[in-house]
Parts: structure tokens; C-alpha cells; sequence
């Protein structure tokens, strides 16, 4: 959108304005572009109701809200439970993006926010399927080490608990990670 | 502890018989103490002297949390509980205890294999008295036996052979740490194979922690080198069959599939999400007293070999001072993330409700994508060029 009523926009705060200054019913022209083509719709002020809020913006906050409740609520039901933690990731990203949903239309404070959780989604998913028990292969490990490679940081071995018989644990990585502690007890075991 | 319950094994009022020459231990208890063949005993007297027997230890406590459930699929254990029919019985075969089974045969497990590493024991004493010197602070039932009052002895004598050799701490001394070390750290990942023996012999580090146990020291390093490498974790499953035992461990999985995944599945954890508890434990309550008994942890709830069916109620749950302070402590990141996330919550639905009696410009635009009404779709769109009456 390059401009409004004729009036060149540089960006979305002034489409705002520009339509806050309009009175409700009138018609604007809106001036778009895509590639070479230059498109111009008129459509007419409204005002935005109830009705609207409910069917756009409730839905992405009591969504978003209600997710990041529920991933808190089984951590703090169950804070030994690795895979829980990992599922409030999962539940904390999804929901901080719906959540930010409705700020993307305006007035744009938390796009960055939106973003961050959007790209981290994917990751807390990923980090939620190394949390469960499983038993990959020699190379799937190797690759899920290097995926965590960045963020694995400073091992603390001794102070951190061992996986217990009922299989939870507070580690904040998946064990999966411990590759090389894998086969050594491999070779313990032969 | 219950009226009816004597660490954990039944006490029941029914009579048992009392079973002369099970091994040649039992035929000299009972010729000693006199008892004709086929005496009937009520079921509550040989708990309790399983229990007096118990209390007598010295350190029976300490061999209590060392001590090995007994499955209820063990052949002894089911004689115990009175399961196993008579005719099922081997005929009672006596004969001298060999020389590297003495101890054990003393406390009437002949019948049990002698496993590998203990058959270089003492050697066996020559009268009771030195037997009993030379268990020193272990104890057994016949030193226990000997040190009871008049009243109990009678009640001591009528206990059977069999029910002596359930005592899985009478007979076996206390596993040393290091296996159990060896045993948690061949499952880095928790995670313990079908039929596995080493599930049954270790004891979970939360009933380390319960106890208050010293922590095991770390094994030495092997001298020999190790065998091929294999990924395959089927590759070394511990075989099903448990040295010295008559049944095939029962494990949560079902016995059709070969892979080596925990007992711990999917439902367990929903479950455990549900009934706030752990997943084991909710693995704990399900299923037959056989899977109950395999998967309990050592120390944290059983005090006897012979487990009778799980009996749990909301009162252990509660009581179970693990997860009782692991629920009451969540973590540390967790209110440094959830303040900013409400913080924002907060202020998108603020801005979300400005809207609302605002006007806009039918369609909400954002740098991805637009919402707006289906009435919308009837705006002309004109090329720039085509008409210039038109806007």
C-alpha cells in the first residue's frame, strides 16, 4: 500500500491515521502495488465493533493465554518431569505468538516478540521430541548433540541428578544429548 | 502396620501345612522343634514370626532397603502365599547342604541356584552355634529363633521351611553397590529393556535419596577391552529367564514387541499428569500384582520379598515425600518467564479492546497477512489505467 486518498503512506501507523482522520461510512482509495502492477481499491470506513473484536482478536488472546496457562500449570504440577518443561516451551511459544497476534494489526509494539516466538516454535517442538524417552541411533544422537551444540554450554555433571527409576528428571537438556556417555555405558554393560 | 500384614506378606487365618523335608535345612528345624508331618498352623503365626524374626535383627533395617522384592510369580514366594498347589510340589529330596551353599541352605534356600560369585563362601560351620557366630550381625531366623521367648518359640517352630526361604534377606547378603551403579549406568536413559533382570536388583536412586544412603563410588575402569560395538540396544538385552528364578519377569510393555522402550509409555504419563502423580507410579497401580511387583522401586515401599497386590491409596500418594516436595517446588525460570508473558498478555489485550469503536478501514493489514469481511471482495479494484472516472 503506497498511499491513501492520494496521500503517499510510508508506513502502517500512517494508514491509521489517515483512516482515524475519515469519518465512519465515507469511502477511501487505497493505492496498491504489487511488482510492476499498481492496483487502487476504494472501500468505506467502518467501525470496528464487538463483533469484530470477537471474531478476530478474542480468539488469538483467550487461545494464546489459555495455552501458556496450561504449559505452566503442568510444570508446576509436575516440575521433576523433563518432558513437561519441554512441553511449556512448546505451549509458551505457541501462545506468546497468538497472543501478539492481534498487536500485529496495530499498533505494532511486540512484532518482534511475535517473531521470536514464531521462530522459536519449531525449535521448542524439536526439543520436546529429544525430551521423550527414545532410543535413536548413533547418528541421530550425533545430530542432536549438534543441534544443541550452541546452547549447551558449561556441563554440570556432578550436581545434576540422575535419571531416575521412574524416568523423570529435572536435567534442563534432554539426555539424549549425552552421546558419548551412551556408549561408554554400552560398553560398561558388555 | 496393619493387623493382617506382617511386612507386606498376608496373614491370613487359613492354615497352612507344615512341610517337612522341603530342603535339609527344614527337615532339621522340625525335627529339632518336634512338629509331626502335616501339622496345621494358622497363616498368622508364621507372619508373625516373620516378623519377630525381623525385629530381632540387628540391623534389619538396613537389610530391609537392601533387600530384593520378591516376585509373586517366584515359586517360593507363591508356596508362601499359599497360590501353588500341592501337587505342583517337587518331593521334598533331603540331602546334605554342599559345602559352598551352607549358609544359604542353613535358611532353607537349597532349592535356589547358588549364584556364581558366592560360591566361594565360608565354610559351612559344624553346629548351629558356630553358624550362628558366623553370620555375626547379618542374623538369620535361627539365631533370631533362639533369642526368642517361650511363647514365640512354639510360634517359631511352626514356621515351614518354605516360609523361611521367602526371606530373600535370610538367605542372600546384601547386593554390593557397585552392580547396582553398573546396572544405572548401562540405561543412560532410563529406559530398562523387556525382561530385564537389572530393573528387578537396582534400587532407584530416589530410594538412595529416601534413605539417605552414601552415594555409590564410581567404578573402576575395565581392565579387559570391550567386545564389538553394536548400536542396536537389542543387541545385549539381558535374557528373560533370571538365574534362579521360575518365571519370565512381566514388564509394562507388552510382550509382542521387541523394541527396547520403556516401561514408562504414553498413558502412564498422562495419567500421571491427571492424578498429579509420577508416571511410575502410576505405572504402580495398573495392571497385575506380577507387573506391580516388577517395577517397584526398591526401599521406597516394600518391606517384605513376599509383596502381596498393591494396595495404594491416596494416603501413600500424599505421604510419598518425593513428589510430594517435588510438587511443591516449581522451578526457578518458571515465574522469570511467565511475568514477561503476562506482562504482554496484558497489554496486546488492552490494545486489541482500543479498537473496538474505532474506525478502520475494513480490512486489517499487517506485514504477513489481512483480515477482512466477505463484504469487502465487492470493492472495485481497477487497474490505474483502465478508467479515470471512476475514483
Amino acid at each position: 500500500m503506497t498511499a491513501v486518498d492520494g496521500a503517499t503512506v510510508g508506513d502502517a501507523l500512517a494508514i491509521h491515521d489517515a483512516v482515524a482522520r475519515a469519518p465512519v461510512g465515507s469511502d477511501l482509495t487505497y493505492t496498491l502495488r504489487r511488482d510492476a502492477d499498481v492496483f487502487r481499491v476504494a472501500l468505506p470506513v467502518r467501525r470496528f465493533d464487538r463483533r469484530d473484536f470477537a471474531t478476530v482478536f478474542a480468539p488469538m488472546l483467550a487461545v494464546g493465554a489459555w495455552t501458556v496457562a496450561v504449559g505452566a500449570a503442568l510444570v508446576v504440577a509436575r516440575p521433576e518431569v523433563a518432558t513437561l518443561h519441554a512441553a511449556f516451551l512448546v505451549c509458551l511459544t505457541l501462545g506468546l505468538s497468538l497472543v501478539t497476534g492481534p498487536d500485529q494489526y496495530g499498533p505494532y509494539r511486540f512484532v518482534s516478540v511475535f517473531y521470536l516466538a514464531l521462530a522459536l516454535f519449531p525449535a521448542s517442538v524439536f526439543h520436546l521430541s529429544a525430551a521423550f524417552l527414545w532410543w535413536p541411533s548413533v547418528w541421530t544422537r550425533r545430530l542432536v548433540a549438534a543441534v544443541y551444540a550452541p546452547v549447551r554450554g558449561r556441563r554440570r555433571r556432578a550436581r545434576r541428578p540422575a535419571l531416575r527409576a521412574d524416568g523423570v528428571s529435572a536435567a534442563p537438556l534432554p539426555r539424549v544429548l549425552r552421546a558419548r556417555e551412551h556408549d561408554r555405558a554400552l560398553r560398561r554393560h558388555r | 502396620m496393619r493387623p493382617h500384614e506382617v511386612h507386606g506378606v498376608e496373614a491370613r487365618e487359613r492354615p497352612v501345612v507344615v512341610e517337612h523335608g522341603a530342603d535339609a535345612t527344614g527337615q532339621e528345624r522340625h525335627a529339632e522343634r518336634g512338629d509331626e508331618p502335616g501339622k496345621l498352623v494358622p497363616r498368622g503365626a508364621i507372619a508373625l514370626e516373620i516378623d519377630v524374626q525381623r525385629r530381632l535383627r540387628p540391623d534389619h533395617e538396613a537389610r530391609r532397603r537392601s533387600e530384593r522384592p520378591r516376585r509373586r510369580g517366584d515359586v517360593a514366594c507363591q508356596r508362601a502365599l499359599g497360590r501353588r498347589t500341592r501337587a505342583r510340589r517337587r518331593p521334598a529330596a533331603p540331602r546334605p547342604p554342599p559345602a559352598d551353599d551352607a549358609n544359604r541352605a542353613r535358611e532353607g534356600c537349597a532349592s535356589f541356584p547358588t549364584p556364581r560369585r558366592r560360591r566361594r563362601a565360608a565354610p559351612p560351620p559344624r553346629d548351629r552355634t558356630s553358624a550362628a557366630r558366623a553370620r555375626g550381625s547379618r542374623g538369620s531366623a535361627t539365631a533370631a529363633s533362639a533369642a526368642l521367648p517361650a511363647t514365640t518359640s512354639a510360634v517359631t517352630a511352626a514356621m515351614p521351611a518354605t516360609l523361611a526361604s521367602c526371606s530373600r534377606a535370610a538367605r542372600r547378603p546384601a547386593r554390593p553397590r557397585t552392580c547396582r551403579r553398573r546396572d544405572r549406568a548401562a540405561r543412560p536413559f532410563g529406559a530398562t529393556p523387556r525382561g530385564s533382570k537389572s530393573r528387578h536388583t537396582r534400587r532407584s536412586r530416589a530410594a538412595d535419596e529416601r534413605v539417605g544412603a552414601r552415594p555409590a563410588p564410581r567404578r573402576a575402569a575395565r581392565r579387559t577391552p570391550p567386545r564389538a560395538r553394536s548400536c542396536r540396544p537389542h543387541r545385549w538385552r539381558p535374557r528373560t529367564r533370571v538365574r534362579g528364578a521360575k518365571y519370565r519377569p512381566i514388564a509394562g510393555t507388552s510382550h509382542g514387541v521387541t523394541s527396547a522402550w520403556p516401561r514408562i509409555r504414553a498413558y502412564a504419563i498422562v495419567a500421571a499428569i491427571v492424578r498429579f502423580r509420577s508416571p511410575a507410579a502410576a505405572m504402580r497401580n495398573r495392571g497385575t500384582s506380577a507387573t506391580q511387583a516388577s517395577i517397584h522401586p526398591h526401599g521406597s515401599r516394600s518391606e517384605s520379598p513376599c509383596r502381596p497386590p498393591a494396595t495404594h491409596t491416596d494416603e501413600d500418594r500424599t505421604t510419598d515425600p518425593i513428589h510430594r516436595s517435588a510438587r511443591l517446588r516449581p522451578p526457578w525460570w518458571l515465574p522469570v518467564l511467565l511475568v514477561p508473558v503476562v506482562a504482554v498478555t496484558v497489554l496486546c489485550t488492552r490494545d486489541a479492546l482500543t479498537w473496538v469503536g474505532r474506525p478502520f478501514a475494513g480490512f486489517l493489514f499487517s506485514t504477513t497477512a489481512s483480515w477482512s469481511r466477505s463484504g469487502d471482495r465487492r470493492g472495485a479494484i481497477r487497474r490505474s489505467g483502465e478508467s479515470s472516472g471512476a475514483s
